[in-house]
């Protein structure tokens, strides 16, 4: 099978620092569930931003469909197929839940009956409908976080990056999170998320790939590396890791 | 007391630490002082005259011949009223001599001149002071007219309204365009966008478009009200229409390439503010070019709004048309272009 996304030696700097990321070599395939993890200033969200086409690496490679990226008309047809959540809820706050979901459906070419029909699922999906016609601004984190992933998900995209997606949410919508990113990989979705509750990991992700220093350390599946690490869980895995790397 | 004290010295630190704001706010008094100190440098010279003789004889070459030692003008050969709505002429005037000397003194000025015109009716009466020294004439008084080269009915305030027109434009759209791109850095929309297809181009282009929609709502309110309000002279409305929706086209990508630049919102507004006061300043609203320093001068006439707020007088209070501000309307259009270009260059720097 074809990876869906498949990286060689990227490589991301940010002036004369350190590389952010530093020749990372990975592998997914169509339909995963993946947890990029690590500590703080592993490079998570840097790698997740290149994969997302956020930001251009400076070296290295990544292809997607088995398929070089090297213009605009090529990343705009990537684009269609990418759904990017934020790390904040990144809407407009001015404007109500519903127009920040037309807004952010219309580049992708939809016809407006089914972009319509979309909105609506996802409304229902989300638990928003009756709160479609409410500037973001006034809803609550964990009702804006689901407002930020419906705008994710309104062109119906093959790949979704979610970025630390339930940090700082109550525990109830927490799980509301979780059991749409188990209907996503129920679609076939691959989702790609950083996370530092590595709990959700354990529940959610068919693979595991643990950064530190902006290097890949690790890349399997959460049970295999339990039983590699001798751990009982994914943070004793992160310790062990981590100590191993020092 | 004391957590007054602690809280400043955070306060403090974080200002400091911050060296793109304290580049922008510490180099505000220093680039003001200066260039307030060149505006007005010096009284003003080379005032660019035209002299047109009537009845020609000897006294009125050493007329001619005198004006021509004054440093605060420059005798230009040939030269007519139109050439002042062109902006290449400051004045006209016109001798008129006789048998026994200098008849009468006609002066048809610029009114962009503003208060220095009183400049140019010293200086021809100095010369005929100095004409009748050096020919030992009698130096009784002679009938001298001053009048702006206008059609229309000038009042004082229109030498300000032109001006004042641009700066409304200007401070309003720079305001909203200055931080347009780095509000939405700030929220993260900005980030959000970047992975739809939605272009850069078309990120910028709508921001442009809308801003300009906006730019123009406050150039139609600003204009009727100074119209309304204090009569001020229009000139042709169709030519100071185009030069409007110029003026705002320049001003929303200027604010868009400051949103470009800056990394944060309060940057943006520190900017923009700085940009504003350095463009009130050097717009030609407090001096004519004739009393700034050269190196200044090279300055302002680098800039846009130097360009918009002359044409703006010139249609206003001159009456110019098309072919007396094409030049102004061609630089203020390459400013546009240049701006927006440099914006969307800027923008797609940011994913580098």
């Amino acid at each position: 099978m074809i990876p869906i996304i498949e990286t060689h030696d990227l490589v991301k700097k940010f002036g004369r620092n350190k590389p952010a990321t530093d020749e990372v070599s990975l592998k997914i395939f169509p339909g995963q569930t993946i947890g990029l993890i690590g500590p703080n200033s592993s490079g998570k969200s840097t790698l997740q931003r290149m994969l997302a086409t956020v930001l251009r690496p400076t070296s290295g490679s990544i292809k997607y469909n088995g398929r070089h990226i090297s213009n605009g008309i090529q990343k705009d047809g990537l684009r269609k197929q990418i759904g990017f959540v934020p790390q904040g809820d990144c809407l407009y706050g001015d404007l109500t839940i519903e127009e920040n979901l037309l807004l952010f459906s219309q580049p992708y070419g939809i016809k407006k009956r089914t972009r319509k029909t979309r909105i609506e699922n996802l409304l229902v999906q989300l638990e928003l409908v009756e709160r479609r016609h409410y500037l973001v601004r006034n809803l609550s984190g964990g009702m804006a976080k689901r407002a930020s992933i419906a705008a994710a998900l309104v062109h119906d995209p093959k790949i979704v990056f979610m970025d630390e997606v339930t940090m700082g949410l109550d525990p109830t919508s927490r799980q509301k999170i979780w059991e749409l990113i188990r209907d996503l990989k129920n679609q076939g979705i691959t989702v790609i998320m950083t996370t530092h509750y590595l709990n959700e990991v354990q529940y959610l992700c068919d693979k595991v790939f643990i950064l530190s220093r902006g290097k890949l350390i690790e890349d399997d599946t959460p049970t295999a590396l339990l039983e590699k690490y001798q751990a009982s869980d994914l943070d004793d895995v992160i310790q062990k890791v981590i100590k191993k790397e020092v | 007391m004391k957590n007054l004290f602690i809280l400043t010295k955070y306060e403090l630190k974080r200002i400091f630490r911050n060296r793109r704001l304290l580049l922008i706010v510490i180099s505000q008094p220093f680039i003001i002082a200066i260039i307030v100190g060149l505006l007005a440098h010096h009284n003003p010279i080379d005032l660019k005259t035209s002299v047109v003789v009537n009845n020609p004889n000897g006294i009125t070459e050493t007329y001619v011949n005198e004006l021509k030692k004054d440093d605060r003008l420059t005798i230009e050969s040939e030269g007519s009223a139109s050439d002042i709505r062109k902006g290449e002429l400051r004045a006209v005037l016109t001798v008129t001599g006789s048998t026994t000397g200098i008849s009468a003194l006609d002066i048809e000025q610029d009114p962009v001149l503003g208060p220095y015109r009183a400049v140019l009716k010293e200086s021809a009466l100095d010369a005929y002071s100095a004409t009748n020294d050096t020919l030992g004439l009698a130096d009784t008084l002679v009938p001298i007219t001053t009048h702006d080269a206008s059609s229309q009915e000038l009042k004082y305030f229109d030498y300000y309204a032109s001006a004042i027109m641009v700066l409304l434009v200007l401070l309003v759209v720079l305001n909203i365009a200055g931080i347009s791109i780095t509000s939405e850095k700030a929220s993260g929309t900005f980030e959000r966008l970047a992975v739809t297809p939605y272009s850069k181009t078309s990120i910028i282009g709508s921001k442009a478009l809308s801003q300009f929609i906006i730019g123009t709502f406050v150039l139609g309110v600003g204009l009727a009200s100074l119209y309304l309000i204090f009569s001020i002279t229009i000139g042709n409305l169709w030519v100071l229409s185009a030069l409007g929706v110029l003026i705002v086209m320049v001003a929303v990508s200027l604010g868009l390439f400051i949103s470009t630049i800056t990394k944060s919102v309060a940057e943006s507004v520190q900017l923009a503010m700085y940009v504003f006061f350095v463009t009130f300043l050097t717009c030609g609203l407090n001096a004519p070019i004739e009393t700034v320093h050269p190196i200044l001068l090279a300055f302002m006439t680098s800039t846009p709004f130097y360009y918009a707020v002359d044409a703006a007088r010139r249609v206003n209070m001159l009456d110019a048309g098309w072919g007396d501000i094409w030049m102004n309307l061609v630089i203020l259009c390459g400013f546009f272009v240049l701006f927006l270009i440099l914006s969307i260059v800027m923008l797609r720097k940011e994913s580098k």
